[in-house]
């Protein structure tokens, strides 16, 4: 079993059926920072152009309007697979079927306070806790999925058997996309390398090889287990 | 008038702390490494020996020895160069409680200022931007200018050089710090401390608002931070016994007790029952009647008539609580009473009055103030 927080300390979502944990988020800018705390090629000036796609919201205190600032887009697959690759050999940008059937269940499932609890202790971060509870109050969610703005956030890279694209449903002051998750294609940018303020992604961690299907269970949010 | 009740509390003032500098390796800082790297021997150079030192690098939690810096510092950047200008790393590392102040001297924006303005160690945070600057105009960080070098060591080393701890109606009656002296103004009753070796105090007062107790603490660069004190538990400690009168100086003490005038065992003459040294003989200072009392005897000494005697004892409070609204407060070689004016709330001298000699504090307890 594995540990519901990756090792910035930012939870993730267990799909059992699907044998994988999902980032809750987006992946913020914050979580990113680690990443970019350790050499690796990614550098100020690389991001210094990543900021100017998508200015950088502070998690301490930030405008309900300007939220999609508090994560990380304007990134190529490439670079975001970089990422995944320091998380570990098991993670990897989700496939377009897994994200619309992660979609599926978190809107089955309910959001209840005691999934503060879980993301407010140990080994979940202070601050990803402090983003998680603000945004909770800013979006007063009835489901899981208003939670992990799937719906609300950003476009997200998915993988599929054309290689990669995006999906999702921004807010339409930060992109007018309009789209259906679940039945359209994913958008795949003319220039796929450039700096799109409205592309951002989540992860998966593979954990389990995935039994076989079954008749669409919610997700569950696990308890928080240090160093797992 | 409501009676004014001893109270207890507890201040600890933060000592000088550790010195933290995080240095900017990052692209964005290349054309300035040599500047920040001069600047930052020079900082270490200048503060006292003192002073603990810690040094990091922006984007990086590994600290760093500060002493070699001189001869590993290209190895170092080298190591550090790819990293982006991220304060997190270093922050995450930091104790939040511990009194460490920071100076991050670098070049260009670190780019997660804005999460830690929160954190308890912001306050003690400046930036030193020997480049670009390193966060935006108006910037809630503060900032020091790199060509001001005094101000960077002044920032990192600031010891306090006062402690002034009062309230209305404050009086204190005991504590435990001995660098700390009770001063009599036209304010009131303050205890100051000019050099605070030990950074605690425990202290017994008086006071008509015991919860507006506060400490406030002035550095020398002149910067000025009240410290509220806490509420403790009593501790009083118990006076020390330093022997006993002779049958002689025990016949003596009770005739002084008595308020009758006594045969100087000195100069055999009759003196005043509140006399306690014969001037009449060798010495300007005279000579103590109590010839057996410690050569150090100073302030408030208490007899205490017990089935084995006179004991004679240290009295425990610097400040002696007479009645509700009366305290004794010596000041050089003389004790002078003080009460309490509830309308001022504050403590007056009493002009009317003088401290008695033998005053009775308890059934079978009289103190005298040497």
């Amino acid at each position: 079993m594995s540990s519901s927080c990756d090792r910035a300390g930012f939870p993730l979502v267990h799909v059992p059926d699907r044998g994988v944990f999902i980032h809750l988020l987006p992946v913020t800018k914050l979580q990113f920072e680690c990443f970019l705390a350790e050499p690796k090629g990614f550098d100020d000036p690389w991001y210094e152009e990543v900021l100017a796609a998508n200015p950088r919201a502070s998690v301490r205190g930030w405008d309900d309007e300007a939220r999609e600032q508090l994560f990380l887009t304007g990134v190529t697959p490439e670079e975001a697979s970089a990422f995944a690759r320091w998380l570990g050999p098991e993670w990897s940008l989700p496939s377009l079927d897994l994200w619309r059937h992660v979609y599926r269940a978190l809107a089955r499932t309910a959001f209840r306070p005691g999934h503060l609890d879980v993301w407010s202790r140990p080994p979940t971060d202070g601050l990803a806790s402090r983003l998680i509870r603000q945004l909770v109050s800013d979006v007063a969610p009835a489901t899981l999925l208003d939670v992990s703005l799937m719906s609300g956030g950003v476009m997200e890279w998915v993988r599929d058997e054309e290689g990669f694209g995006a999906i999702g449903v921004p807010r339409p002051h930060f992109a007018q996309i309009l789209s259906d998750p679940l039945r359209s294609p994913p958008l795949r940018p003319i220039h796929p390398d450039a700096r799109l303020p409205y592309l951002g992604f989540r992860l998966v961690r593979t954990v389990t090889p995935a039994p076989p299907a079954r008749k669409m269970p919610g997700a569950t949010v696990v308890r928080p287990r240090p160093g797992g | 008038m409501t009676p004014l009740a001893p109270r207890y509390a507890a201040l600890e003032v933060a000592g000088a702390g550790e010195a933290v500098l995080v240095l900017d390796a990052s692209h964005s800082a290349r054309p300035h490494h040599r500047r920040i790297l001069e600047l930052t021997q020079h900082i270490l150079g200048q503060l006292p020996g003192s002073v603990g030192r810690q040094l990091y690098f922006l984007g990086n939690q590994q600290a760093y020895d500060p002493a070699q810096l001189c001869t590993r510092s290209s190895q170092w950047i080298g190591e550090n160069l790819g990293r982006a200008s991220l304060l997190g790393p270093v922050m995450r590392r930091l104790d939040p409680s511990a009194p460490t102040k920071i100076v991050v001297l670098g070049a260009g924006r670190i780019f997660d200022l804005d999460d830690w303005v929160e954190h308890p160690l912001f306050a003690r945070l400046a930036l030193v931007a020997c480049g670009e600057p390193l966060q935006p105009a108006g910037g809630s960080a503060r900032e020091i200018a790199c060509t001001d070098q005094g101000n960077v060591v002044g920032f990192l080393y600031d010891p306090i050089v006062r402690v002034s701890v009062t309230s209305p109606g404050f009086m204190p009656l005991w504590w435990d710090n001995a660098g700390y002296v009770c001063e009599m103004g036209d304010g009131g009753a303050r205890l100051t401390a000019a050099d605070v070796k030990e950074q605690r105090l425990l202290l017994r007062f008086l006071a008509s608002r015991p919860e507006q107790l506060r400490a406030s603490v002035l550095t020398a660069s002149g910067s000025q931070v009240e410290l509220a004190l806490q509420a403790a538990a009593p501790r009083r400690p118990q006076s020390r016994v330093l022997g006993h009168l002779s049958d002689d100086e025990a016949r003596l003490f009770h005739q002084a007790c008595e308020r009758r005038p006594y045969e100087c065992p000195h100069c055999h003459d009759r003196h005043d029952w509140q006399e306690l040294y014969c001037t009449r003989g060798r010495g300007i200072f005279g000579k103590p009647i109590y010839e057996d009392l410690p050569d150090d005897s100073a302030g408030f000494v208490i007899f205490r008539e017990t089935p084995a005697g006179v004991e004679v004892g240290t009295c425990c409070e610097q400040v002696l609580l007479l009645d509700a609204a009366t305290v004794a407060v010596g000041r050089g070689g003389e004790a002078l009473l003080y009460r309490f004016d509830p309308r001022r709330e504050m403590w007056q001298p009493d002009e009317r009055a003088r401290f008695q000699q033998y005053t009775r504090i308890e059934e079978h307890a009289y103190v005298v103030f040497l």
